[in-house]
């Protein structure tokens, strides 16, 4: 029993971390119909900006996190004015390759200034608790929490607020939102920038945990895709609950199927399921 | 006074003295300029392994800049390809440096999946490949007599080492092991060579579980494996691997015995793990740790301002017996190939002469951690 909790435990914190990426790059094709090959590369940004701002300018690690996110702010925008906005409108072609130009580049560019060797970010949260007989530490539960906040303060902003209703106009038919008076340079703008503050978000969290390298973003993106198809391309709630679950699919089959298969058994399940609805599991059939 | 018929002649022997000095100048000239070997290293220089590829690379150009000193007469030239640590990538590199870089000889790659991936193409081109890291014995078993004769092993391969380290193993006391490695190659050709060594030195093999090479998150297979109490851990990976286990044992408070081939030992392990006194008690079986005996250590660390990684420490020799084999044989693919087998040096890291299936035998070193430093606990002959 208490190996079934521990692997819950397991999973539920992996598929936090799965998450956080997701939920980007689901806003991003949900807004604007691209898909980001680079957006885990935006993790790893966001990881990098971390390890400069602790070990270069010296801030401890709770402001070096917020000085990484914020600086996610200005580099979205960037990202937006010199490559999306300029793919907007063109084939799906274009965008795969420029956004994955963006991705060789973001990697390589991080070789050059910063070196290949994986860095560690320290962190003060590493008192480790015991809950429910399995151990776990500080930084993890801060990414648990902060998974969880960001996806209330998401579902609220799109619920509620302006900007997060016109992104869903946009979403549904751009040329309708326009038409109405929304202004959708400016919400794909945000879109963009939001998107990479939850990546930033993201690698301040996860960081820590971890090894920070250039290569650390195409580990997980490949699973930030699985959630976002499962979950129904373009729907952030859908990536959320994909995450998670795939993160419990992973702990399990490694505890009771076996570890090399996990991977197998993770796109296994995603397959299974665009079988059974080929739209995901939150999306819907749309006819265009 | 001449006539027109001597001014002919005169002239043509004028011509014929300067003829042949200018060619016997050339010939001297040739004789005497330096020959030049070119070098294909294949390591992986993207990808989570990318630290490999840049530290055998120094470990390539420090041999080269003091070959320059020891061995005048000949030229090395390194060029790279990235095979990313992959089999699919090593055949990509190999056929690179064969045949668009057309080098003379392949120092690589520094892992496994790679070389066998690369080696079937070295028959074909004629091109010796030698590596200094790879550790699947499937590369031993493949190469030298009936098989491809073009693949050279320098370092001792885990069918070598397993030997050795299950019987320390078992004279620790460990009567239950947990195995933990990469799933590729390495981890993999490990597994199968232990599966049968820890039995026979009396250590039953309770459990295997692999992780992706770019895995971070190493909990549900640790959980998994601590839920079956086993008295150690064998795990394969890299230094980093080891860091972030080290680091993950200690947020689940497990204290466990370990037992690595994952360069627990080295200064970047050491660094990673944040604190290296995680890394206390950790044993490892390594074909390089530095010893006193070794000057290239304090070459590096001028050369580089860090200590070497062992990557570096191996590329660093690799590329010495291929200067061994230059000196044998000649400083072509054929003369390096030749020069190989004839090759019968005592290095700081034990002999290397090569067996008929082209595997040297230099020494097995166990290290442990003790107050967050590298200890020697013994060098082993492997011959």
């Amino acid at each position: 029993m208490q190996v079934l909790f521990d692997q819950l435990m397991n999973g539920l914190t992996a598929g936090a971390e799965i998450a956080l990426i997701a939920a980007g790059l689901s806003l991003m094709f949900g807004v604007l119909e691209i898909v980001n090959f680079a957006h885990g590369e935006l993790y790893m940004l966001g990881a990098i900006f971390l390890y400069i701002a602790e070990s270069s300018l010296g801030f401890p690690y709770r402001s070096a996190a917020v000085l990484s996110v914020a600086t996610m702010l200005p580099f979205g925008a960037l990202f937006y004015a010199v490559v999306v906005h300029r793919i907007l409108n063109r084939g799906w072609q274009v965008q795969l390759v420029a956004t994955l130009a963006v991705s060789v580049l973001l990697v390589n560019l991080v070789i050059v200034v910063l070196g290949a060797p994986a860095k560690l970010v320290p962190s003060p949260l590493m008192t480790t608790y015991v809950i429910g007989g399995m151990r776990i530490s500080e930084q993890r539960i801060l990414v648990l929490i902060t998974a969880v906040i960001a996806f209330v303060l998401l579902f609220c902003f799109f619920r509620f607020a302006k900007l997060g209703k016109a992104m869903r106009a946009v979403a549904q038919n751009r040329e309708a939102a326009s038409v109405v008076g929304i202004q959708t340079e400016r919400v794909g703008l945000a879109a963009v920038v939001a998107s990479c503050l939850l990546a930033g978000v993201a690698g301040a969290t996860i960081a820590p945990l971890y090894n920070v390298q250039p290569s650390m973003g195409t580990a997980v993106i490949v699973k930030a895709f699985a959630a976002v198809i499962m979950g129904g391309f373009g729907n952030v709630t859908g990536a959320i609950v994909s995450a998670v679950v795939l993160g419990l699919v992973e702990a399990f089959s490694i505890a009771y199927i076996a570890s090399d298969y996990a991977d197998l058994v993770v796109f296994g399940v995603m397959i299974l399921v665009l079988v059974v609805r080929p739209q995901g599991v939150f999306g819907r059939v749309v006819r265009r | 006074m001449m006539t027109a018929i001597v001014r002919r002649q005169f002239a043509l022997a004028i011509a014929a003295v300067l003829g042949f000095s200018i060619w016997g100048g050339t010939a001297v000239a040739q004789s005497s300029a330096p020959q030049v070997v070119k070098v294909g290293l294949s390591s992986p220089f993207s990808t989570s392994e990318a630290q490999m590829g840049q530290d055998s690379l120094h470990g390539v150009q420090l041999a080269i800049s003091q070959l320059k000193t020891l061995n005048p007469k000949v030229t090395y030239d390194v060029v790279q390809a990235d095979d990313e640590c992959t089999p699919s990538g090593g055949a990509s590199a190999f056929g690179n440096l064969i045949d668009v870089q057309k080098v003379d000889v392949i120092l690589g790659s520094a892992c496994s999946g790679p070389t066998l991936g690369g080696m079937p193409l070295l028959p074909r081109a004629m091109i010796p490949a030698i590596t200094f890291g790879s550790t699947n014995p499937a590369i031993t078993q493949q190469a030298g007599v009936g098989g491809n004769k073009y693949m050279w092993r320098m370092n001792i391969d885990d069918s070598i080492i397993g030997t050795t380290f299950s019987k320390y193993i078992a004279s620790a006391g460990v009567k239950t092991v947990a195995f933990l490695g990469y799933n590729n190659d390495f981890g993999r050709g490990a597994q199968a060579v232990y599966a049968v060594d820890l039995p026979q030195s009396g250590v039953k093999l309770i459990d295997s579980e692999y992780y992706p090479l770019d895995a971070s998150d190493l909990r549900p297979q640790l959980t998994k494996i601590f839920s079956l109490h086993p008295d150690a851990l064998l795990v394969f990976g890299e230094a980093k691997d080891c860091a972030l286990l080290a680091r993950q044992l200690h947020e689940l408070g497990q204290r466990a015995k370990v037992f690595s081939r994952s360069a627990c030992y080295d200064t970047e392990a050491l660094k990673l793990a944040g604190d290296p006194n995680l890394l206390n008690g950790f044993v490892e079986a390594t074909y390089w740790v530095g010893t006193p005996s070794q000057p290239m250590i304090a070459a590096y660390q001028q050369m580089f301002k860090v200590y070497p990684p062992y990557n570096a420490a191996l590329a660093y020799y690799g590329m010495m017996v291929i200067d061994q084999a230059v000196r044998a044989g000649g400083p072509t693919a054929a003369g390096i190939e030749r020069g190989l087998s004839a090759v019968n040096w005592r290095s700081a890291i034990g002999p290397i002469k090569f067996n008929d299936h082209n595997q040297a035998h230099p020494d097995l070193f166990l290290v442990t951690v003790q107050n967050g430093k590298p200890v020697l606990l013994k060098e082993v002959p492997t011959q």
